[in-house]
């Protein structure tokens, strides 16, 4: 997700999920691309949806440019990574939110959303931090952050659950994998039998390139579209308003007082409003879901701030604006 | 939503999902655990069945996001493009057993069953950056409550909400 303020940690997350994502093509880069090959690069997320086949192929020859070789990366290494971004994240971000009902309903949407990625047997791990900031990160393995600024911004679930989606289409496509793959001494560290912990030094190197993605410089800008596109996708195939991302990516867009955060780390929110709305339109023109407002404000909300929520919600009822329909 | 495409088209279309010769016509094979099967009313639409790793799918007819496809059973439904692939499944390939059985330091972690658990290697990058340990134990914490919440959990809160587990 990319949030209007998702500081130097968001980036942090991009750039792991970079990292994590090394595709498995399969070709040479020279000569005619194989559908094998062609797979792969779609696989790499170089890819956006609904270009046309010489896109996609440029698109897949850059892929492989980057990728240079056949290395995979170990659920293991990816999770080991993963790990230590996600120390980092929580310590530049914002602590972990003491409410336990809250994490375990942020988890419970980002589950549902995860089960139809193309990696729901990732143990996704999903946490909220306490931070104004609209930020939201991933790393690889699975370790998911929003912070309560983010929250903040959302009116219903359907919003939430777009943003995890993004997040977890940068995990579950190995994005940050990806991006490491342009740092061959990462690449060819990971791609090495040898566990990552038995050199502490180019682990922690590892870990702070991450960072410097995730949080600072952000994710190459196809890897953001391609997120919220399957991120998109994955929401409303649980059942959820495909719109909600969308929602939200607007929402951010407009606000202007917090900087960092998803706001710095992605592309503008003009563009990446653009390119939702042609996927929505071709590929999901039926759009229809829940946006699950009431439970939001119940189990998100009014735990952030539970004097405020409880106000605006007899003022909501006192003025009679309080939406009839809860989900 | 249900048109027809020429598999190239649908493979293209179909943004950043590896396709590779999955057309109509062709034996698909799930590739992830559980694989929901859906009636196709809508893109999450009612699941019809949930279909293991590795099972085998004849495909009727592909949209830009799914296949609709027919199970050994005779079983009819639409399933996203994302969980299956062409070739079968290698043993051990997917499924939460990847994560314990291609980790060879997963007696290392924390909890390692289930694949979870911080490693010693980001343990100890924390303790070197002066990272308190209240933070480690913090999302050790997240990682126990996500451990925690299993797929029928995950059904009912869907349930609840409205969506479609």
């Amino acid at each position: 997700m990319k949030a209007p303020r998702l500081i130097a940690p968001a980036a942090l997350m991009l750039g792991l999920a970079l990292l994590l994502g090394g595709c498995e093509t399969t070709g040479s880069s020279d000569g005619p691309l194989t559908t094998t090959d062609l797979g792969g690069l779609v696989e790499a997320g170089m890819i956006i949806a609904g270009r046309d086949a010489d896109e996609a192929a440029r698109g897949g020859r850059a892929a492989q440019a980057i990728a240079g070789a056949t290395t995979t990366v170990s659920p293991q290494k990816e999770r080991e990574l993963g790990g230590g971004l996600a120390l980092q994240s929580v310590a530049l971000v914002g602590p972990v939110h003491p409410d336990q009902e809250l994490q375990r309903y942020v988890n419970l949407v980002g589950r549902a959303v995860a089960r139809n990625s193309s990696r729901p047997d990732v143990p996704y791990t999903f946490t909220v931090l306490e931070s104004p900031e609209i930020n939201a990160i991933a790393t690889p393995g699975g370790y998911i952050f929003i912070t309560t600024g983010a929250l903040r911004l959302m009116e219903d679930e359907a919003e939430l659950a777009g943003v995890l989606a993004h997040e977890v289409a940068h995990v579950s496509e190995r994005h940050l994998l990806q991006m490491f793959r342009r740092q061959r001494w990462i690449d060819a560290a990971l791609a090495t039998g040898a566990a990552l912990r038995e050199d502490a030094a180019q682990y922690g190197e590892m870990v702070g390139a991450g960072q410097e993605i995730l949080l600072v410089r952000g994710h190459d800008r196809n890897f953001e579209y391609a997120a919220d596109r399957q991120g998109t996708e994955i929401a409303a195939l649980a059942g959820y308003d495909p719109r909600g991302l969308q929602r939200f990516i607007r929402k951010m867009g407009q606000t202007r007082d917090r900087p960092g955060g998803w706001l710095s780390t992605h592309p503008s929110a003009s563009n990446r409003l653009d390119e939702l709305e042609k996927f929505l339109v071709t590929h999901i023109p039926d759009a229809q879901g829940a946006r699950v407002q009431d439970r939001f404000r119940q189990r998100a909300l009014r735990r952030l701030d539970p004097a405020t929520s409880a106000l605006m919600d007899d003022v909501r009822n006192a003025v009679g604006t309080t939406p009839a329909k809860i989900y | 939503m249900r048109r027809i495409l020429p598999a190239l088209t649908g493979l293209l279309l179909a943004g950043s999902i590896a396709l590779g010769d999955i057309q109509p016509g062709s034996v698909a094979y799930v590739k992830v655990a559980d694989a929901p099967l859906r009636d196709g009313t809508s893109l999450g639409g009612p699941t019809l069945a949930t279909l293991a790793l590795g099972t085998p799918v004849q495909v009727l007819e592909m949209d830009r996001l799914r296949a609709r496809v027919r199970t050994q059973s005779g079983q009819v439904g639409w399933i996203t493009l994302r969980q299956i692939q062409e070739k079968p499944p290698a043993a051990g390939s997917s499924g939460l057993g990847t994560w314990v059985r291609e980790d060879r330091s997963a007696a290392e972690l924390g909890t390692a069953a289930s694949g979870r658990g911080l490693s010693e290697a980001a343990v100890e990058l924390a303790r070197t950056n002066n990272i308190s340990p209240a933070v480690v134990d913090s999302l050790r914490r997240q990682e126990d409550l996500a451990a925690s919440i299993s797929a029928r959990d995950i059904d009912a809160f869907m349930r609840e909400g409205g969506l479609n587990p």
